[in-house]
């Protein structure tokens, strides 16, 4: 019993260590930058080539045809735009709800192709992708889904444009 | 939160506004509603090829069009090793279970070309029976299958490139 508890004890120990870690400002400021420069980095061959994203989304064969332009127009400019707040450290709350959002539709979009047997390049990070999707693609994007919560939970916008701006560290 | 939110809002607002500007000012730039695909030629049948049979051309010339699957007979092994780009397998084991499964989603207007290892195979008839039997009126038959398609060093997909 006695050993129990002091394995109990140990292991709350550690988790209240490891949550001081995860939640750290400098933690969640990494993670942030991080998750910023993944969305630029992911958008930026999308912009250059909307009429293959345009295709690339097409083969999901979700959404009907006429809004596929729009979608392919679109989507990588609110990539764009939210990678460079969440570097920036500007409005990242809004952007980081906005990115959640998106790697939700990611996942189910993803989940959605597999369970239907499409054999379909990701389009995630290229427009012309030529290796079909696997349970990988789904992992990776739900641990930014993850990664985009916590810096929406947790981030204190240190070193970020807005505290920059205005010279002190939005609480 | 609903500041969170409204900075939401703002941030889609404005990253659409800027997605239309550029789109408006590139010279590649999409129309905003995707006009649709041009009308479906009807299924060429090949001279040489019977009643609901198509060529390897008609078959090139359809994939990744809306409104058509190509379904691969043969072994996942096989599959996984190069198929029609755009294809799904129904390997001819999994036909009753888990292929039609797969296919739940499919509208059963979309038109289906089945294909095999060749000429000599099957499944792709069968699967071609099964699939009408289970609703779906226009389903095909590529007769030359996988053979014939790498034969003409036409384009190939490879699950085996899933590693990177």
């Amino acid at each position: 019993m006695k050993v129990d508890e002091r394995n109990l004890s140990t292991i709350t120990r550690m988790w209240t260590i490891l949550k001081g870690v995860l939640i750290h400002p400098y933690t969640v400021w990494i993670l942030r930058i991080v998750l910023g420069g993944i969305f630029i980095y992911a958008s930026w061959d999308k912009l250059l080539n909307p009429e293959q994203f345009a295709r690339a989304v097409q083969n999901y064969r979700i959404l009907p045809h006429p809004g596929l332009n729009i979608i392919a127009v679109t989507l990588p400019w609110v990539e764009l735009v939210c990678g460079i707040l969440l570097v920036a450290g500007f409005l990242t709350r809004g952007a980081a709800i906005i990115i959640s959002g998106l790697l939700t539709v990611f996942v189910l979009a993803l989940g959605s192709a597999m369970i239907r047997g499409i054999d379909t390049s990701c389009g995630c990070f290229s427009s012309q992708g030529t290796h079909p999707i696997t349970f990988l693609f789904l992992v990776r994007d739900a641990v930014f889904l993850v990664v985009a919560l916590h810096v929406f939970f947790y981030d204190r916008k240190i070193a970020g444009l807005a505290s920059l701006i205005l010279r002190r560290t939005i609480p | 939160m609903k500041k969170s939110f409204l900075e939401a809002i703002g941030i889609i607002c404005f990253s659409v506004f800027l997605a239309l500007i550029v789109n408006c000012f590139r010279s590649d730039g999409l129309p905003l509603v995707r006009p649709s695909s041009p009308p479906l030629p009807p299924v060429v049948v090949a001279e040489e090829a019977g009643e609901g049979l198509v060529t390897a051309e008609y078959v090139l010339s359809q994939i990744n069009q809306p409104g058509f699957l190509i379904v691969d007979a043969r072994s996942s092994d096989d599959f996984r090793q190069g198929h029609i780009p755009g294809a799904i397998n129904i390997p001819p084991d999994a036909l009753y279970d888990a292929g039609l499964l797969a296919l739940e989603s499919i509208s059963r207007e979309t038109r289906i070309i089945t294909y095999c290892e060749g000429i000599e195979c099957l499944n792709a008839e069968d699967l071609s029976f099964t699939l009408q039997e289970t609703g779906y009126e226009n389903v095909r038959v590529f007769p030359g299958g996988w053979e014939e398609w790498s034969n003409k060093k036409l384009p190939v997909a490879r699950a085996e490139d899933e590693s990177g």
